[in-house]
């Protein structure tokens, strides 16, 4: 959080290629550069969803 | 002399008392298999791989052709030749138009010169790279002024690696060596790359098997 | 006392924001990268199984250069002077920069022509020659374009690496007063023309150095333009500069490194000039330098070498891989660092030798993903080195750092003191996981709570915050367990 413009400007250029493929959603296994991902995203209004890896498993899993 | 001491008391204080690494790593490798013809193989291809020329010939005479062609073709009025035997014997048989300069000509008429012909101490054929010993020849400055430089190698002066290059050097290191791998480039404008900057932009080599005069 | 010269990584909070906003700069930088990042995965690729072999040996052999470093040094200077080069030593800018003035003027230098060196922007040597009234012309073309920009290098490798073509066809024009096709090759030969001429009239010639080597007193200089064969044949006297750092052992290193360099810096397969020099010219009669001189810099070297954890900063190639592939690099550009020395090699370079008071926001200007460390071809764990500083910088000592980075140590150090006392036990883990949520909650509905916490303030400048959803991972984990019984 030292530098957000430095930060801002690297979540940028990754959700603009995020967007570009056309995908529905990011899934990470790290919670920071989620958070930084889904930060950005939603920032920008767009329709793509950011999953932890656990989210995603959890919604596959018959038992919960 | 102060600085001197300043500074290697206090190196010696900073590494007195590491842990140190288990001497040095064997770099020993393979050369390149198959003898003569796969060293031209590779040579040719790694140099034109870097954007220079090859041309291949039996003998002196044959290099002589190549050489004559060379000039008609690219219209060259003056040629610096360097003290090379090789190359003197191969430019004397070369009876053109253009002017020949000496390497006791002042340099600015050989930087003014279209081409330089000179010889190589080595071929490196991993990387296509020549090996310069300007001092072997008198040949710093022809083979490098000029905007064309043609380099006369002998099939035997052909070796794999950098490695066999160094070691066939021995103890006499000559105070010069430059090591070409093709002509002068840069990409400082954009990341496009320009041949032919400040060396130059365009090397060939006549690869001469026999020192010798063919028969022919 | 170790120094950069101009310096001005105390002001890289403002740096940035200038460097951010300019949407042609960081265009550019994302351009390049990508060119060069794809041409060195083919170089690297082409040897496959070899390179990390390749890594690993390149990394053995300079740490045990640095290891023996006082040895090597002195076995290349007493090898160098055999061989008939005046070898100096200078422990810091201002006695590098005062030896090669003295130099010069006992040659009566009226001009003096260079190729690039890294070491010659670190020491401020071009002011200082220029102060005693000589002529100093820069003769790689980035370089050049950048010393008649008034412009200091953006990158170690590709100096003018942020200027477009478009800028540079104006800043020819401008300076040669003359019209020139604006296309890359025919600007490239109106450097030729005009620098042929400053070759010609120079009196002596600078160059870095890439490879000392102990075993024969012979030093290595790369280069792909031929500028630098052109300073060390036609002017009288050539003077080499380089960190002590620079040494290998063996002459047979070479092949080693030299498949390496190229390959990891511009995804050459090799470089396209290797000068080896090994002494002076030894017939009068032959072209080329009749004096050649080695000044040996410390420069705050000596002191890094005596910190086990920074040590390796030292094994440095300056081959520019790092630069390369750095997404913070890829943002803001070289000039935003402040340094000659930019992107991760810098941040861990210019720091101890510059002060930390003067560098201290460059360690915290990465986000440690560790792709330099990846691609170092020599494997420097810059990652390791940067927090090794931040932990110095942290520490109690306020003079290790400016008043940005002290702010900042100041707000966080209580937070991360709690951070860590959380993680140390369950329940406490527990309770705190309760508190952030709420705080999360609150923080992703209103503004209310940026002003007692700053960082969420920042975080919200670039982002949303985002809202807890649903149950915790802990609750549902002990809940599917029970279910599985
Ligand atoms: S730190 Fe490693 S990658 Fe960066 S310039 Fe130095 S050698 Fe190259």
């Amino acid at each position: 959080m030292t530098y957000p413009e430095i930060s801002g400007a690297m979540a940028d250029e990754k959700v603009k290629e995020i967007d570009a493929k056309g995908v529905d959603a990011v899934v990470s296994c790290d919670i920071s550069c989620l958070m930084q991902l889904e930060g950005r995203l939603k920032a920008t209004r767009s329709a793509v969803k950011s999953l932890h890896v656990a989210q995603l498993l959890a919604e596959q899993d018959p038992e919960s | 002399m102060n600085d001197r001491r300043w500074i290697l008391d206090r190196v010696h204080s900073a590494i007195a008392d590491v842990d140190r690494e288990n001497g040095l790593p064997d770099l020993s490798r393979e050369g390149i298999d198959g003898g003569i013809d796969a060293l031209v193989r590779r040579f040719t291809d790694e140099v034109e791989a870097v954007s220079g020329v090859v041309h291949h010939v039996a003998d002196i005479d044959a290099a002589a052709r190549e050489l004559d062609t060379l000039i008609r073709s690219n219209q060259i009025t003056s040629l610096a030749v360097s003290r090379d035997p090789l190359a003197r014997a191969i430019s004397s048989r070369v009876i053109g138009q253009h002017e020949v300069l000496d390497p006791e000509d002042n340099q600015d008429a050989i930087a003014e010169a279209d081409m330089g012909l000179t010889g190589a101490r080595l071929g490196i054929s991993e990387h296509g790279t020549l090996m310069l010993a300007p001092e072997d020849d008198h040949g710093r400055l022809a083979a490098l002024l000029p905007p064309h430089h043609v380099a006369i190698l002998a099939t035997s002066d052909l070796v794999g690696t950098l490695s066999e290059a160094l070691a066939r050097l021995g103890e006499e290191i000559p105070p010069t060596i430059t090591f070409v791998s093709g002509p002068s480039r840069t990409a400082d404008i954009e990341q496009t790359l320009v041949i032919g900057i400040h060396g130059p932009a365009r090397v060939d080599i006549i690869l001469v098997d026999d020192r010798e005069s063919g028969t022919t | 006392m170790s120094s950069i010269h101009n310096v001005r990584s105390r002001h890289f909070k403002q740096d940035i924001r200038s460097a951010i906003a300019d949407v042609e700069l960081r265009g550019a930088l994302a351009r390049a990268q990508e060119q060069v990042n794809s041409k060195r995965s083919k170089a690297v690729d082409a040897i496959a199984g070899d390179w990390e072999s390749m890594r690993e040996k390149a990394r053995s052999i300079k740490a045990w250069t640095l290891e023996h470093l006082d040895e090597q040094l002195e076995l290349f200077e007493s090898n160098a002077t055999r061989n008939g080069i005046k070898v100096h030593w200078a422990k810091d800018p201002d006695s590098a920069c005062s030896l090669v003035k003295d130099i010069c003027s006992q040659a009566d230098a009226r001009s003096v022509i260079k190729s690039k060196s890294m070491v010659t922007e670190e020491i401020g040597l071009n002011a200082v020659l220029e102060a005693s009234g000589m002529e100093v012309v820069e003769s790689d073309l980035g370089e050049w374009i950048v010393q008649i920009a008034g412009e200091t290098p953006s990158h170690i490798v590709a100096p003018a690496i942020h200027r477009s073509r478009k800028s540079v066809h104006a800043l020819f024009e401008k300076t040669l007063q003359r019209s020139i096709p604006d296309d890359a090759e025919s600007m490239t030969m109106v450097a030729r023309e005009v620098l042929r001429k400053a070759f010609l009239r120079a009196d002596v010639g600078i160059t870095g150095v890439n490879y000392l080597i102990a075993e024969t007193g012979s030093f290595l200089v790369l280069e792909n333009e031929g500028n630098q064969r052109l300073t060390t044949s036609l002017p009288r006297v050539h003077i080499a500069i380089a960190g002590l750092e620079k040494v290998l052992p063996r002459l047979a290193d070479l092949d080693l490194f030299l498949r390496m360099i190229g390959r990891s810096g511009t995804g050459q397969v090799v470089t396209t000039y290797q000068n080896l020099f090994s002494g002076p010219k030894q017939d009068p009669a032959e072209d080329g330098p009749e004096e050649m001189h080695m000044v040996l810099v410390d420069n705050g070297r000596s002191e890094m070498l005596a910190s086990e954890r920074r040590r390796q900063t030292l094994q440095c190639i300056r081959c520019g891989a790092c630069l390369n592939i750095c997404p913070v690099y890829r943002q803001i550009g070289g000039h935003a660092y402040g340094s000659v020395y930019p992107g991760p090699i810098g941040s861990i370079f210019t720091p101890p030798v510059a002060g930390l008071h003067q560098a201290s926001q460059l360690p915290y200007a990465s986000s440690l993903c560790g792709a330099c460390r990846d691609v170092c071809p020599v494997k420097i764990d810059i990652p390791a080195v940067l927090l090794d500083l931040r932990e110095e910088i942290a520490g109690d000592d306020a003079q290790k750092r400016d008043a940005e980075t002290d702010l900042k140590v100041r707000r966080e150090t209580p937070a991360f003191r709690h951070w860590a006392r959380a993680m140390h036990s369950p329940t406490r883990y527990r309770i705190a996981g309760f508190f952030m949520r709420c705080a999360a909650g609150i923080a992703s509905r209103t503004t209310v709570l940026d002003r007692f916490i700053p960082p969420l303030a920042a975080w919200r400048s670039e982002r949303s915050v985002p809202r807890p959803e649903g149950d915790t991972f802990r609750n549902r984990w002990k809940a599917r367990g029970r279910q599985a019984r």
